[in-house]
């Protein structure tokens, strides 16, 4: 097995993959190529002149058994912070590093550190020093080295060529410091993976994609921090140490404490509610469709949209319960609007998750109703059914009926964790 | 596969793919003493309170060495977590470098540096490999035995002491035990109460700890029950004529224990007392111990004429001709 130091001591939260190649090749004095080459043997290239522009996982990946063994119990650790930027597909995935050339602060880079954050156009300064980003290293004043550059690079900004005490100098052991700042600037970008397709469509520039929905926003737009800071003054407080916020959106504020904030925008403020609740129901209503129709149902072939009220079938009962949430039909006409308390129904979905004890049948309330399967009703007796024992049934069906709220409840979760670090305040 | 073509295998290689029984492997045969978990308990002392260094002597044979690597990556954090371990035996050369020091650490630890490698270039990278060691458990810890340091020249010392102080930058504790024989080591040890060896006695030698072998009759009786326990379980067919060997005398309920006074007072009359032995050196424990299982007990069985039994195999393991010193 190929042996080579980690350099875990220098590692740093949220580094990038070009912070990673560098921390190899200075905490493997004795192997440098051999720890890189091997790195990036798992990697392929495209190219833009002559810097690498995306990385992908490459073929050669687990040709080797030694590559293997090397990067399930060396590199994986290491990539799995940049697993969302690295598996993701650079055309779907905006998020990728060395779309623009490499900008990094000169006091990280003598630490060996660099962000993906830097590389949004909107950020300028580093948040942890206060340097303005620059393109070009200061001591030098060569461009960053790329890739291919940083074996031969000698130089005391952005070369690898560093003894221990130079490098404790520059502050590359004090972790903890690295950590602290740039998590919650970690977290806002993952966070934006989640539910970009939700905090986005209230923007101004919101576009249609390719496959004809409203698609995402750019991370890297100059309006994603004002965006941002709009739901949380935590948010921005953290951003404006990064970029100057445009503070141009409002959120309303709702009487239930962890309400979704609507976005408004100067007079297309209603146009941008509609689409952006419409955007919300679609997602969960062709959840549910998709469930239903992998079912052999036949109501769900034929009566899709008006047998959810008459019948046990869990998937049927998940959309009605949709419907009473909602209170939206999402086969009317768009010009008859959405109710406006969408809103508050949408999250009080906590009281559907009380589950009525063990042993009884499946049962939860809502909005003082309550909904219950009708085990014992004459027609459901009289249908063919599989043969299965009644309490066996019963738990399929509870598990059913489980899975369907599951990915209602997971959709909802989705947007539930912006508020772990944008806390909720919102300013009308 | 059929009867012929099985009877072609090769017996040695057969052989080789068989577990020997411990009492066949002298040389590998490992007990847990209650020295071993004295040791381990002052090494997790030296340890637990951040000491940078400390030394280990004894006399030679004694299974300094054997103990040293049986408890290696047994020490614990406060918290319970695992602290890393390396062993590193210090070579004979002759030329003692630091750099050579460094090129040591490197092949212990697995880590083979370049023919060009320079010694910055080896400290750089150890210095880093303890980092990533280091990252197992909270406290930052890493442990590194050097044994046979009385093979070292005082200058070759400073590679620990830059170590030591690279890790520390690096928030890395690096705790470096040197190991050595006691007799052979006192000329290095007065040579750094020299003041100009402060620094490096200050960081490695302050604390000093003496390893011996079997001292009271207790500590015996300790190693009786650990030798029977390993020697019992390692015997794979009881069937076979070594496990018929091994096992008679235990198969009626008799332990080794049950002459464990006997054997003590063979010990300290016989032998103890006439050669002045601080201890029983662990290596002739477990030789005589083997010879007295294998050899005597099968013939004579275990229930007349012990002492001379006890005598004959103390004699042969080897260790009168040990303290015979040549005129």
């Amino acid at each position: 097995m190929i042996e080579f130091n980690q350099g875990l001591a220098v590692k740093k939260y949220g580094e990038s993959i070009y912070s990673q190649i560098r921390r190899l090749i200075i905490t493997n004095p004795l192997s440098r190529s051999k720890a890189t080459s091997a790195f990036l043997k798992g990697w392929k290239f495209t190219y833009c002149n002559g810097n690498p522009k995306y990385m992908y996982p490459g073929d050669k990946k687990f040709t080797g058994d030694d590559l293997k063994e090397l990067l399930i119990t060396q590199l994986e650790p290491v990539v799995s912070s940049q697993k969302v930027y690295l598996y993701g597909s650079a055309r779907k995935n905006p998020v990728c590093e060395y779309t623009s050339p490499l900008k990094n602060c000169p006091n990280c880079s003598k630490a060996i550190y660099h962000n993906t954050l830097f590389q949004f156009k909107w950020a300028k300064r580093c948040p942890l020093h206060g340097e303005e980003l620059v393109t070009k290293c200061p001591e030098c004043d060569r461009p960053w080295p790329s890739l291919s550059q940083l074996l031969d690079r000698d130089c005391p900004g952005c070369g690898v060529r560093y003894s221990t005490e130079e490098l404790s100098a520059n502050g590359a052991f004090d972790t903890d410091e690295y950590d602290k700042t740039f998590q919650p600037y970690q977290l806002v970008i993952d966070g934006y993976i989640e539910v970009g397709n939700v905090l986005m469509i209230g923007a101004r520039n919101y576009q249609r994609d390719e496959y004809g929905s409203y698609g995402l926003q750019n991370i890297n737009s100059p309006e994603f921090p004002s965006l941002v800071a709009a739901f949380s003054p935590d948010a921005k407080n953290m951003l404006e140490k990064v970029t100057s916020i445009d503070n141009v959106y409002r959120v309303h504020k709702f009487k239930h404490a962890g309400t979704e904030a609507k976005f408004s925008y100067n007079s297309e403020q209603q146009k941008h509610d509609r689409v952006w609740a419409q955007e919300i129901f679609s997602k969960v209503d062709l959840e549910i469709r998709v469930l239903m129709s992998y079912t052999n149902d036949a109501h769900h072939r034929h009566h899709m949209l008006h047998s959810y009220s008459e019948t046990d079938c869990p998937y049927c009962l998940a959309y009605s319960v949709w419907n009473h949430l909602s209170r939206a039909k999402i086969t009317e006409s768009p010009e008859e609007g959405i109710n406006p308390k969408f809103g508050k129904d949408l999250w009080r979905f906590n009281d559907v998750l009380e589950w009525s004890p063990e042993g009884a049948s499946p049962h939860f309330y809502l909005s003082n109703t309550k909904f219950q399967m009708q085990w014992e009703r004459e027609h459901d007796r009289n249908a063919p059914r599989v043969d299965v024992p009644l309490h066996i049934s019963k738990r399929i069906y509870r598990l059913l009926l489980w899975k369907s709220f599951e990915n209602i409840c997971l959709f909802l979760l989705h947007r539930a964790r912006l508020t772990n670090f944008l806390p909720t305040g919102y300013t009308s | 596969m059929d009867a012929n073509t099985e009877s072609l295998v090769d017996p040695l290689e057969r052989l080789s793919h068989e577990e020997l029984h411990p009492l066949l492997q002298p040389a590998k045969l490992t007990i847990s003493t209650p020295m071993m978990d004295g040791l381990c308990q002052r090494v997790s002392r030296w340890v637990h309170a951040g000491i940078p260094g400390a030394a280990i002597v004894g006399n030679p044979r004694i299974g300094k060495t054997t103990a040293v690597e049986s408890i290696q990556s047994s020490f614990k954090t406060r918290t319970g977590e695992p602290i890393p371990g390396f062993l590193v035996n210090i070579a004979p050369r002759d030329r003692k470098t630091i750099a050579g020091i460094y090129k040591n650490i490197c092949y212990a630890v697995g880590q083979e540096p370049k023919k060009t490698a320079t010694a910055d270039d080896m400290a750089a990278h150890l210095v880093y490999f303890f980092g990533d060691q280091a990252a197992s458990n909270s406290s930052r810890n890493v442990l590194l035995f050097v044994d046979e340091f009385q093979r070292l020249e005082v200058s070759q010392l400073s590679a620990f002491s830059e170590l030591f102080d690279k890790c520390s930058l690096t928030n890395t504790t690096l705790t470096t035990v040197f190991v050595g024989n006691l007799a052979e080591s006192q000329s290095l040890l007065n040579t750094l109460e020299n003041s100009r060896y402060q620094h490096i006695k200050g960081r490695f030698f302050c604390h000093l700890a003496e390893y011996s072998g079997i001292r009271t009759a207790n500590e015996l009786k300790k190693c009786l029950i650990a030798f029977e326990n390993t020697i019992l379980k390692g015997i794979g067919d009881v069937d076979s004529a070594l496990g018929k060997d091994i096992s008679g005398p235990f198969r009626s309920g008799w332990h080794l224990t049950d002459i464990h006074a006997q054997i003590w007072d063979t010990y300290t009359e016989n032998f103890q007392k006439p050669l002045r032995l601080d201890s029983w050196a662990m290596q002739y424990f477990t030789s005589a111990m083997g010879i007295m299982i294998l050899d005597y007990l099968p013939k004579y069985g275990h229930k007349e004429d012990v002492d001379s039994i006890i005598y004959e195999s103390i004699k042969a393991s080897g260790l009168v001709p040990s303290v015979i010193t040549m005129h």
